[in-house]
């Protein structure tokens, strides 16, 4: 037989403890001789734990997701179509940074004793974001002004999106880099340090961006230490310790 | 008795924790027998990726309960589920009269499958519990999603832009409708914990 909804109601009140003393002892009392209800209380609970934990782990799977999609195509021989995006965005970060490393080691003799505006300028690079197919319409926006270096429209429009797309890393990224150029630091960090956080592929970018953060600041010292903190094993590590020469010089 | 976790553990919790360097440590470890084993068996590379995707997040939720220790070495628990996933995926596509070809050298103890029937249970029963929210109309599901992410009933007024009590009397209605379209399967008793 179903259940009505006061009863419901008197479930959810009695299981979130909201119950005075005497309603608890009713209640407790009406399901020592009502089977049915004791069932129905015991399956309301579980429901409501089971569905707890299962809301819970999403944005954990999300983020876990999003790690195999960037390296699954490592591994497997054969990439589909819709990985392409979060695969192109690590190529292109590869190739940005083999790339940047090369034009240092060329240009070395060329970067002696700049200031940290030239710095921020030599080091700092940005990589145009790519959508993937089916995207709405205000994330389209939000991308195209922030390729087209459009930073404050694309603020308006990552602002929002990255409120309610809290595993969207490389939006983040993106918002933290326009607060960046609009010299809005403190903004700019929040983003950065929000997605180093996360631990996620796009954790070494924002590192890096955090370094740039500092130098455009002209916080040399919290730069250099910040930079002496980049590991080997991430792939801004060269840039890192050149940056790093330049600073000590 | 309290189990001791096997050493391949800490697989388990590098998926919890999203860990990219364990995650990868995952890949490059067994990746390429999955996808021997599944182009073996009349699928391709690309099907062998998302077998090994998917199944991976299956462990990944099922650890998300919080109460999954791992006895069984890793590999051994990866490879029987995606195994069974790629049976299945066989089955659906009505290529009749499979045989899975296993791969060579590879003999698991009882302990694996066990545990990977325990993925797959409670998979199963998560799905049906997905399939049963998707029943309810939208304000219900936005409602109970808001309180189940952890959020307070006020908090979840604010957002709703509705009154408190509005709040809580809805979701005790919610929940009832929810409960009674689980009442409604069959084998519901199964659900609960």
């Amino acid at each position: 037989m179903a259940t009505d909804q006061t009863t419901y109601e008197k479930i959810d009140r009695y299981l979130s403890g909201e119950m005075t003393e005497a309603e608890k002892e009713v209640f407790t009392a009406e399901m020592e001789t009502d089977a049915e209800l004791k069932e129905t209380v015991a399956l309301y609970r579980s429901l409501n734990d089971s569905y707890t934990e299962m809301e819970q782990s999403k944005a954990g799977e999300q983020d876990l997701r999003k790690t195999m999609q960037d390296i699954s195509g490592n591994y497997f021989s054969e990439k589909k179509e819709a990985k392409v995006f979060s695969m192109k965005r690590t190529y292109k970060m590869m190739a940005v940074a083999a790339s940047l490393v090369v034009a240092f080691l060329l240009l070395q003799p060329l970067l002696f004793q700049k200031g940290s505006k030239n710095l921020f300028d030599t080091y700092y690079e940005q990589e145009s974001l790519s959508v993937e197919r089916g995207e709405t319409d205000s994330i389209l926006k939000a991308v195209m002004f922030f390729n087209k270096k459009e930073y404050t429209q694309a603020i308006l429009f990552l602002e929002p999106i990255t409120l309610k797309n809290k595993e969207a890393n490389d939006l983040i990224l993106a918002k933290g880099e326009s607060y960046l150029h609009l010299n809005r630091f403190e903004k700019a960090m929040e983003s950065f340090e929000t997605v180093i956080a996360t631990g996620s592929v796009y954790a070494e970018r924002a590192t890096w961006l955090k370094a740039m953060t500092l130098l455009k600041q002209d916080k040399k010292p919290e730069c250099r230490n910040f930079l002496s903190s980049i590991k080997e094993n991430s792939s801004y590590y060269k840039k890192a310790q050149q940056l790093l020469k330049e600073l000590n010089k | 008795m309290e189990k001791t976790p096997h050493i391949d553990q800490r697989y388990i919790q590098a998926l919890l924790e999203n860990n990219v360097t364990v995650v990868q440590e995952i890949y490059s470890r067994y990746a390429k027998k999955v996808e021997g084993m599944i182009i073996n068996n009349s699928g391709s590379s690309e099907d062998a990726a998302d077998v090994f995707q998917e199944a991976l997040v299956d462990i990944y939720k099922k650890a998300a309960t919080g109460n999954f220790v791992l006895t069984c070495p890793f590999e051994a628990l990866l490879i029987i589920i995606c195994k069974n996933k790629w049976i299945t995926q066989l089955e659906k596509n009505k290529r009749m009269g499979v045989t899975f070809k296993d791969p060579e050298g590879y003999s698991f103890g009882v302990d694996a499958f066990k545990e990977a029937e325990t993925v797959h249970k409670y998979n199963g029963r998560r799905n049906l519990l997905e399939e049963k929210f998707k029943e309810l109309g939208e304000g219900c599901r936005e409602l109970l999603q808001h309180s189940w992410a952890g959020k307070g009933m006020e908090e979840v007024a604010q957002l709703l832009q509705v009154t408190y009590g509005y709040v809580r009397k809805k979701k005790s209605e919610c929940m009832g409708k929810l409960t009674e379209l689980i009442k409604n399967t069959t084998d519901y008793k199964l659900l609960i914990n």
